[in-house]
């Protein structure tokens, strides 16, 4: 007699039956993924912003109070910060008029140039790069559209959007590169190009830079719209160590990016540029 | 029981949302404390010793409700971390179990170097780009650790071992 017939394994069932309603459950929400983000985001944006506001004032209130001890050092760093202040006064003073190229992507009114939606971040994920704004589809939002603050410095660019919310790759990811041109301090040295890398962690390497061409510190990296993501002369960041190394075929820098969390409340989606 | 199930999904809920909004100012090194596998990883740590092998509701279900925060906060798709947090919760548990602690202790050395172990292994399996193992990384860690070790006696003092 055979013993499975009379007795039946009662826990395959049971286990094959709860794999099926995981399974379900999973593809359900894949399914709705977007309508489920979007109702999540939705029930947490009031205390996301809260949060947020509360934790950049208790950051701002811990950073000063933790450097009360460090004043007596602080005030010889501000002394000598203000020599070297003063020297760069006169440097840019000399070079006011090569400088005008820069001056005029900075001080650009932003309106009269691209077709802004105003937004504001509401979560951050620097495990990524991250960051959710609140506007969405609804809003007219798609993918890819450049994301900037007031003073043209890019954050990133629209990665993926919900109906309300839309998460932007800040240009720090690790899946971030994008093109750029070296702004330099003299207008008749040849246009430098290069890539921007996202490490994560919120910073970014300079890549892709012929050996042939001179960089330095403090040169300033603006979007080249070469690929054309970016509409050109977005700020990006300075250079702050570059590394030329002739058995490498391109030269590399640290840089030191412009954008700042801190000031993501009042940012500004692209969503229409003229493209020269 | 589902009364305090439903404290833990609001505890998610909350803890998701700190994460991502009030704990970003406080990175360091661009590192923040992941509070949703700290708290998933509590759970199923003092849990562990448990003789139910599925112990639904208090592996399973805080697991999957992790697991769908971070899908949700985190990850382009759903199934992904749940999956992996529940392999990893049976795998702790099995852990614990070869451990072969019969009475309620739960020491601090077990949990220290598992819980590292185990945040290696979430990172190397969830994150989009490979971590390197470099200082940013162990900055991670440690800043993680602390929380952790917090949590651990909090859980500790108050015998939240059953949840």
């Amino acid at each position: 007699m055979n013993v499975f017939l009379e007795k039946p394994n009662k826990i395959l069932p049971k286990i094959l039956i709860g794999i099926f309603v995981f399974v379900f459950f999973i593809g359900t929400l894949n399914l709705f993924q977007n309508q489920f983000k979007n109702f999540f985001y939705s029930i947490t944006q009031p205390f996301q912003k809260i949060l947020l506001r509360a934790g950049d004032n208790s950051s701002n209130f811990l950073g000063a109070f933790l450097k009360i001890n460090n004043l007596a050092g602080e005030n010889e760093e501000i002394k000598k910060r203000n020599q070297e202040l003063l020297e760069e006064i006169i440097t840019l003073q000399q070079v006011k008029v090569e400088n005008q190229a820069l001056k005029e992507v900075v001080s650009g009114g932003l309106e009269k140039e691209f077709k802004l939606i105003l937004t504001e971040a509401i979560g951050i994920d620097n495990k990524q790069d991250f960051i959710l704004i609140n506007r969405g589809s609804d809003d007219g939002i798609l993918e890819d559209m450049p994301v900037i603050n007031s003073q043209k410095v890019l954050f990133g660019k629209v990665f993926k959007v919900y109906k309300n919310f839309s998460k932007v790759m800040l240009v720090s990811s690790k899946n971030s590169v994008l093109d750029v041109k070296i702004q330099k301090d003299d207008t008749i040295s040849p246009i430098i190009y290069g890539a921007v890398r996202g490490e994560g962690n919120l910073s970014a390497i300079l890549d892709l830079v012929s050996l042939e061409r001179e960089i330095k510190n403090n040169d300033i990296l603006i979007t080249s719209s070469l690929e054309g993501t970016f509409p050109k002369g977005l700020l990006i960041g300075k250079i702050t160590e570059p590394n030329q190394n002739d058995l490498k075929p391109f030269q590399t820098a640290k840089i030191e990016l412009f954008f700042n969390l801190k000031q993501s409340d009042k940012l500004f989606i692209i969503s229409d540029y003229k493209i020269e | 029981m589902w009364l305090k199930l439903v404290v833990l999904f609001l505890l998610f809920v909350f803890l998701a949302t700190f994460q991502i909004s009030f704990l970003v100012h406080f990175n360091i090194a661009g590192t923040t404390p992941n509070l949703i596998f700290i708290l998933f990883f509590l759970i199923v740590f003092f849990s562990g010793r448990s003789k139910s092998t599925m112990n639904f509701k208090n592996i399973f279900l805080p697991s999957v409700f992790a697991g769908l925060f971070l899908d949700i906060f985190y990850f382009p798709y759903f199934g992904l971390a749940i999956v992996l947090l529940l392999v990893m919760a049976y795998i702790l548990k099995y852990v614990l179990f070869l451990l072969k602690k019969t009475r309620n202790e739960y020491p601090v050395v077990y949990f220290i170097p598992l819980f590292v172990l185990f945040f290696i292994f979430f990172n190397i399996f969830l994150t989009t780009a490979m971590p390197c193992f470099n200082w940013v990384f162990l900055i991670e860690i440690m800043y993680n650790l602390i929380f952790a070790l917090l949590g651990f006696y909090i859980f500790k003092t108050f015998k939240l071992y059953e949840f």
